[in-house]
């Protein structure tokens, strides 16, 4: 990294991104604090606008839309007991009893330090931690790229829902969607049926806009259409935040709740498909566990709000270690980085740190920069943004569609990709009807083309032998990992969902 | 309407597996000798299987096991849907004949009337943020947005 600080910098600190990642922090704060919409949602949304940018400045504002994202959650968990995204969900739990105790500022000024403090030591960890991964993994071949992906797919179990069975399809639908057009190893066509508009296949950013984003607004209208007049109005939020913010005496009292917190983070964040909503929990409860004051935990406890958010906030800079280094997505949101890197000329992995250096480290030193942006923004703009709660969703929804439609045209400027957004979206919607999550069938879109490319190129190399991802020593290694870390992630998420069931009853009941 | 997701999903993916496994020498044209492992078939071919496969468990989950989420499916909820996706479908063809700018504001006064959004300043108000998208794209980002003068 030192050989090429120079260059870094250069590049780094323009004002050109110090605009993106400002708008970027500002941007995800707004989207992360309004229930309903998610980062992933935010991220889809701007990336195609980044076409006409480099890599650097697209890629930092991603990264702020993620950062910010991940605090303004909190927003409406700790004012309307909602939270805006959902490794949010545990900051309700003291987040909202501090609120309604008149704390609402102090509450809001600890989430965001808590956010800013883990999500500063999360990139560092990512800054130090990449490299010597980078320099393993430089003598993977292509068996153990396929096995690497195919580890990837075992995000699936973190994000299937209640049937992993469902994940697995809709992965594979995902896989067989990435398929359709020109095969780019042979040149043959695939499942175009003779349609000059299939021919270029299914671009990755239309797909993701018809079955994320546009789904996404069908499934929320509808819900507006029918929730009650009396629900719409108990949503309104009106306060002045007037309480004094957090003290030094409060700060020191939850560092050590913050570091450990940042550590679960961090151990979570690089396990594929386990993410924020897990890594807010476990730090949670051992929170709790090793906690002086354990009675004031559920009723406003200071620990508990640093303990959730810290984590969360980690996770982004975490999650970023696979993907950077091996070119696994952590999860749903680091999928969509993957897609993005990708869309700028970068390719994940290994020779990223080595053949693209200074965009590598730019970024990373990006998220650095983010996080601390994010405590001087959250500190001078949380009060105007949580106004933003009461913008209802018949204007967003509308503003959302505008940008889909824009975005998935501004693809390739070609007038069918458009068009296709909307049956992609009446599949995501009916599929999400039958309890098929559309983030499997994301991953699928995006790691898809990787698993053929790299399962080709090893049976050209090996002479079709299927039984070479065992006999590589790392390889076979890294699908005993896929193994076990599905198997884990699975109870895990067993675990999470029990509790995070008991966190919405408790919500539901107040 | 209740709906069995899982004996429903197991139905659709195993039909849709299998009429796609049935299309596969069709769709899929390799020329000259190939391997099957090294041909362009393999990736749909295990998509494919993965799909039926799977629908096929879905269904001995839900009529062996008994494992079930039954979701209720009501046509009022629906009704709305299918107005949404319309107005969408709609929107999408007023842009290709008419460009964004005129069909965003057809697609807002749409909206609005679905959603009965009265409030005239919140509908100038999206008209003047469909504006912006459209100067964003086109004066920021250098990203041509079609016009009824340019498709």
């Amino acid at each position: 990294m030192f050989e090429v600080f120079p260059e870094i910098v250069e590049q780094l600190f323009t004002f050109t991104n110090l605009i993106y990642a400002v708008g970027g922090v500002i941007l995800g704060i707004i989207i992360g604090s309004i229930p309903g919409l998610t980062v992933t949602l935010g991220i889809i949304l701007l990336l195609p606008m980044t076409y006409g940018m480099d890599a650097i400045p697209s890629i930092v504002a991603l990264l702020a839309i993620y950062v910010g994202g991940c605090y303004g959650g909190s927003i409406s968990a700790i004012l309307i007991n909602t939270p805006g995204t959902n490794s949010a969900l545990a900051t309700t739990l003291d987040g909202y009893p501090l609120a309604k105790s008149g704390k609402s500022n102090k509450a809001l000024s600890t989430s965001l330090f808590a956010s800013s403090l883990g999500g500063l030591l999360g990139a560092l960890i990512l800054l130090f931690a990449a490299p010597p991964i980078a320099a393993v993994a430089m003598k993977f071949r292509s068996p153990e790229y396929f096995s690497l992906a195919l580890f990837g797919l075992t995000v699936i179990a973190g994000v299937s829902g209640d049937n992993i069975i469902k994940g697995i399809i809709s992965a594979f639908f995902g896989i067989f969607i990435a398929c359709i057009g020109l095969e780019p190893l042979s040149g043959t066509l695939r499942y175009t049926f003779n349609s000059i508009a299939l021919f270029g296949g299914i671009s990755l950013l239309p797909a993701l806009i018809g079955l994320i984003a546009l789904a996404q607004v069908i499934i929320k209208s509808v819900e507006e259409k029918t929730i009650t007049a009396s629900q719409k109005k108990s949503e309104k939020y009106r306060e002045e935040l007037a309480d004094p913010p957090i003290n030094r005496r409060e700060i020191r009292s939850i560092m050590k709740t913050i570091l450990v917190s940042t550590g679960i983070g961090t151990i979570i964040g690089a396990m594929p498909g386990a993410g924020g909503g897990v890594a807010q929990f476990v730090s949670y409860n051992e929170a709790r566990r090793t906690s002086k004051h354990p009675e004031e935990f559920g009723k406003g406890s200071l620990e508990g709000i640093a303990a959730a958010e810290s984590s969360n906030n980690t996770v982004v800079g975490s999650a970023m270690i696979p993907l950077l280094t091996l070119g696994i997505p952590g999860d749903g949101v680091t999928a969509i980085m993957l897609g993005a890197l990708i869309l700028h000329g970068m390719e994940p992995g290994p020779k990223l740190f080595t053949d693209q250096a200074v965009e590598t480290y730019s970024i990373i030193l990006g998220l650095v920069f983010c996080n601390i942006l994010l405590y001087i923004l959250g500190r001078a703009f949380t009060k105007q943004i949580s106004r933003v709660i009461n913008i209802p969703y018949k204007i967003l929804g509308v503003a959302i569609s505008l940008f889909c439609f824009a975005g998935a045209f501004a693809n390739s400027g070609n007038i069918w990709e458009m068009m296709l957004i909307v049956p992609l979206a009446i599949a995501g919607y009916f599929l999400g009807l039958l309890g098929f999550s559309v983030i499997p069938m994301m991953l699928g879109l995006i790691l898809g083309p990787i698993v053929e490319n790299n399962f080709s190129r090893s049976m050209i190399v090996y002479d079709n032998d299927l039984l070479i991802f065992f006999k590589e020593p790392i390889s076979c290694t890294i699908l005993i990992f896929a193994v076990v870390f599905t198997i884990l992630i699975v109870r895990m998420n067993k675990q999470i969902e029990k509790r995070a069931t008991e966190q919405a009853e408790k919500m539901a009941e107040e | 309407m209740k709906v069995r997701t899982n004996l429903t999903g197991g139905i659709v993916f195993l039909s849709f597996g299998s009429i796609l496994m049935l299309l596969l020498e069709s769709q899929v044209i390799t020329y000259g000798k190939i391997h099957f492992l090294q041909s362009a078939k393999v990736s749909p071919f295990m998509a494919e299987i993965v799909m039926i496969v799977g629908g096929l468990l879905l269904i001995i989950q839900s009529l062996v096991f008994k494992k079930e989420k039954i979701v209720e499916i009501r046509w009022a909820e629906q009704k709305y849907a299918a107005i949404v996706i319309g107005i969408f479908a709609l929107f999408a063809t007023l842009i290709y004949f008419i460009g964004f700018l005129v069909g965003s504001i057809v697609f807002i006064v749409l909206m609005s009337i679905f959603n009965k959004n009265r409030n005239v300043i919140q509908i100038i108000m999206l008209c003047l943020l469909a504006i912006g998208i459209y100067l964003l794209f086109t004066q920021v980002f250098y990203v041509q947005l079609p016009t009824f003068w340019r498709r």
